[in-house]
């Protein structure tokens, strides 16, 4: 892997792209288009003026996504959780693996979605409901990861470890565990950026305020402007959230490879 | 040969799960009658239902057979037109830093959004019929099949490009022959989540505009209180997931294999 | 892999034989669900009119959540709501607003709300026979209806022999019609290809919400939209588009809308029941004699808790369209108690949307002894 480093070229670049990608966008809405569609600057406006002076619903955008965030995060957390404890199990011990895998992979390809009706009846309309919706998509991605990085740990060193006396507990914590951890990180990865993208999905059980329920409710009104706020949004702190998490894998992953 | 009953034991556990949970929807819906079979049908119901839905195309006006080829080909069509751009563009990415740089923002901005948001924009670009659908899922293979592509070339170990820099390999061939091969385990992995991803999109893209597919399906039911569809709809969606998954990782299996041996 | 397999078919197959030995048990339970719930129903109507030698209702002080959509549909609700009038009457009611019919269904169905100020879609849930159906609500005269571009073949066709509804079955047949699944407008896009002698699967629905149909619609897709106010009016005043079909000519009388209440609670707080009965009828009373304090008000609502836009044509084409009962009308009704049920659910039986025998149950599930207990009690306070 090459070395990243920040320079003016990349800077340039980005810009470049972005001016692009806007330009199209605001050319492409200059027609018949645009009629329907709004072009950047006016989403841009809004998305400025309801940011914190600006209310959309009930609230400015900043508390929506407040809102969100803490839907996302309380969900995310207990999947991960759950996840890497089911997920290791899983691949630690082919008893267990024999248990839950059917089960588990039937039910992987459900999209969240789906599990509206189902968690309506089970859960009801309040957050519990919305935060089960994105603990499934947290849940789904770390299982398959932890799972996965447990299985597939060089049986060598296992070996090596049994043969020098370790104890089948020891054997996880000391060689399984630490050996998973890459692929658990990319698990996590993947699954707070679906779970993100999950909010919109969960909103959809009643909700007044949040991202996703910016966009649905642009939806049912035809505001094009406001979905596309909404969208804008979405795709701003989702880019925020990986970054952060990049950085943090980053450091944890140096610890890593320093302790190996 | 020991190896062999045991694996034979594990077999009987899985079968053994997957009964014990059925059992247990059976004993608490169909017996024990916790909640009234309108709210959440009892096992039998729903096998009924699974059943004759085989056959009946009443409430939604196509059998299951009929909306499962509806979705599969939808989901296909988004999926390959996903995994064409896709790859290249990965692949470029990670060869090339201007292009990496030049398309990366763009990326990272649309990334995050749910293919779900996108659908009232599909909907006035394309329309209502296939396309707008096959979008929302091409949306979601493009990013897996990019990320994937991206993540396998960068794993090229730059010792092996050095080989190819001593031997005088121009940029291309080293690519041709060196990352790409490097890269292609990776690539698979990248098909194999993309078409998982975009089969749990599937759904999302059919509660927007449909007359037919299991997404359809499952959104008519709810409109029209059939707990048991809903629950055959997903049951559905869950198997055909499954089966799509064990393909895709059985030929995955394969270009490793055929990798190693060259 | 090829062993999950296996072990998936064994699973189907033991599923195949449980499924085969409670076959007859399963019909057995259902029968016997039947004469229970048949008891259950007269328990009702005799307890409602136990209480009636009391004069007085007599209230839980439960908290009742009653659900609602910020559409005509339920407006009455939100209004009397606004003029306080459960507070009033001494009840403690939380409304929960749902962004449509079936949505109110699946939380009624899930036990969240108590009650909900429905349209035409309580119709699926009355065969469960969990609800009763204790008002007629919201009348729609019209606005429930179908449009086509003026220009199309099917509007240059004309109307169809002696028929209000413009187009032929050439002309019609393949169609592809817009609108929200399993309500009105799918009766509507059903039902006109009756009446022009086709079936429903000459024509294709497709299932879309109603923003969003109304938005691909006008873009140029699908050849006829099957729509609800205000998307109707914005249509009725536009020279491009042409009514096709409408609710009421198809069904022979307007769509009555529902309020619908959870059975176990309404055989347990009868009194209750009637005591909102009486604020939302009053609520009623009022938009339906005040069309200026309406329109200002639902303009308002539909504004601060739907973001939805009205302009002031919008709004007088849906005064015109939909009213609702005064207590007049509710003491000499014009139309059949909730007749809208009945067509709507042997229409919806004859196309499968629901299954077949369910009619018993929904004529089970109109229950009137709530009002006429609600018009007792008023003639008696009036004494």
């Amino acid at each position: 892997m090459k070395k990243k480093t920040f320079n003016i070229a990349e800077l340039i670049c980005a810009v470049i792209s972005l001016a692009v990608f806007f330009g199209i966008w605001h050319l492409g809405t200059r027609g018949e288009l645009g009629k329907l569609m709004p072009g950047p600057l006016p989403v841009i406006e809004k998305f400025l003026q309801t940011l914190f002076g600006g209310k959309i619903g009930s609230s400015t955008l900043i508390v929506h996504v407040a809102y969100s965030l803490a839907r996302v995060m309380i969900g995310y957390f207990i999947g991960a959780a759950v996840g890497i404890v089911l997920g290791l199990s899983m691949g630690w011990s082919p008893l267990i693996e024999a248990i839950f895998a059917p089960l588990f992979r039937i039910i992987r390809p459900i999209p969240p979605i789906a599990w509206i009706p189902i968690s309506i009846i089970w859960i009801g309309l309040g957050e519990d409901a919305k935060i089960f919706l994105i603990f499934l998509a947290s849940f789904c991605y770390v299982t398959q990861n932890a799972w996965s990085g447990a299985k597939n740990v060089n049986p060598e060193y296992m070996n090596a470890a049994r043969m020098l006396g370790a104890g089948k507990s020891r054997i996880l914590f000391t060689v399984v565990l630490p050996a998973s951890i890459p692929p658990i990180f990319a698990g996590l990865q993947v699954a707070l950026s679906s779970c993100w993208a999950t909010v919109l999905a969960a909103e959809m059980v009643r909700s007044s305020e949040g991202l996703g329920w910016i966009i649905i409710a642009g939806m049912n009104n035809n505001d094009m402007n406001q979905i596309m706020t909404g969208i804008l949004a979405i795709g701003l702190v989702g880019m925020m959230l990986s970054t952060i998490f990049r950085k943090v894998e980053a450091r944890l992953c140096r610890w890593n490879r320093s302790e190996n | 040969m020991r190896t062999k009953s045991k694996k034979r034991i594990y077999m009987a556990v899985s079968c053994l799960s997957v009964l014990t949970v059925l059992l247990i929807w059976y004993l608490l819906i169909d017996v024990m009658k916790i909640t009234k079979s309108s709210v959440f049908p009892g096992l039998v119901k729903t096998f009924d239902t699974f059943l004759s839905k085989l056959v009946e195309t009443k409430p939604d006006g196509a059998t299951l057979g009929q909306h499962l080829l509806e979705s599969l080909k939808v989901c296909l069509l988004g999926y390959s037109i996903g995994a064409i751009l896709g790859i290249p563009l990965g692949i470029a990415m990670a060869w090339n830093k201007w292009c990496d740089w030049l398309v990366r923002p763009v990326f990272d901005l649309i990334r995050p959004v749910p293919g779900l948001a996108w659908t009232p924009m599909f909907i006035l670009i394309f329309g209502i019929g296939i396309e707008a659908k096959a979008m929302v899922i091409f949306v979601n293979s493009f990013v897996a099949c990019i990320l994937n592509a991206y993540t396998g070339i960068r794993q090229t170990d730059d010792l092996h490009l050095w080989v190819g820099d001593v031997f005088g390999a121009t940029e291309w061939q080293k690519l041709i022959k060196i990352a790409i091969p490097t890269a292609t385990p990776m690539i698979f992995t990248g098909l194999r989540t993309a078409l998982g991803g975009s089969w749990m999109a599937l759904v999302a893209a059919e509660m927007l505009a449909a007359s037919k597919g299991l997404g359809y399906m499952i959104q008519q039911a709810r409109y029209i209180s059939r707990p048991d569809l809903v629950i055959v709809g997903m049951l559905t969606i869950g198997v055909v997931g499954l089966i799509l998954d064990t393909i895709l990782h059985k030929i995955e299996i394969m270009v490793a294999k055929g990798m190693n041996a060259q | 892999m090829n062993k999950r397999f296996g072990m998936f078919l064994v699973s189907a197959m033991a599923l195949g034989l449980l499924a085969g030995c409670s076959g007859g048990e399963e019909a057995a339970a259902t029968a016997a669900g039947t004469a229970a719930a048949g008891t259950e129903a007269e328990a009702g109507s005799e307890s409602a009119a136990e209480t009636e030698a009391s004069g007085k209702l007599q209230l839980s002080g439960r908290h009742w959540k009653i659900g609602g959509q910020v559409r005509q549909t339920s407006l009455y609700l939100y209004y009397a709501r606004d003029l306080g009038l459960f507070e009033e009457a001494g009840l403690d009611v939380e409304i929960v607003t749902l962004a449509n019919g079936p949505a109110l269904n699946e939380a009624l169905n899930a036990g969240e709300i108590d009650a909900a100020a429905n349209g035409m879609a309580a119709v699926y849930v009355l065969p469960t026979e969990n609800f009763y159906y204790v008002g007629d609500a919201t009348i729609n005269f019209g606005g429930q209806a179908m449009y086509g571009r003026t220009d199309s073949a099917i509007v240059q066709a004309g109307q169809y022999g002696d028929t209000p509804y413009y187009g032929s079955p050439e002309t019609v047949k393949g169609a592809s019609i817009l609108g929200l699944g399993a309500g009105p407008q799918q009766y509507i896009a059903y039902a006109y290809a009756e009446a022009l002698g086709l079936t429903s699967s000459d024509i294709e629905f497709v299932a879309m919400d109603h923003p969003q149909a109304y938005e691909a619609y006008i873009t140029g897709e699908g050849d006829l939209l099957a729509t609800t106010p205000p998307y109707s009016n914005l249509l009725e005043s536009d020279p491009n588009y042409t009514l096709v079909a409408d609710y009421t000519d198809l069904a022979g009388g307007p769509l009555v809308d529902s309020f619908i209440v959870s059975k176990e609670l309404a055989d347990q707080y009868p009194d209750d029941v009637v005591a909102i009965l009486d604020c939302v009828y009053e609520a009623m009373d009022r938009l339906a004699k005040d069309d200026d304090a309406r329109a200002e008000y639902a303009m308002d609502l539909y504004l601060n808790e739907g973001g939805t836009t009205y302009s002031d044509e919008d709004m007088a084409s849906e005064i015109a369209n939909v009213t609702f009962w005064t207590w007049e009308q509710l003491a000499n009704p014009e139309y059949e108690f909730g007749n809208t049920m009945k067509v709507m659910g042997e229409f919806l039986m004859e196309q499968g949307l629901i299954e077949e025998g369910s009619m018993p149950q929904i004529e089970a599930a109109l229950n009137h002894s709530f009002i006429d207990r609600l018009l007792e009690y008023r003639a008696e306070k009036a004494e």
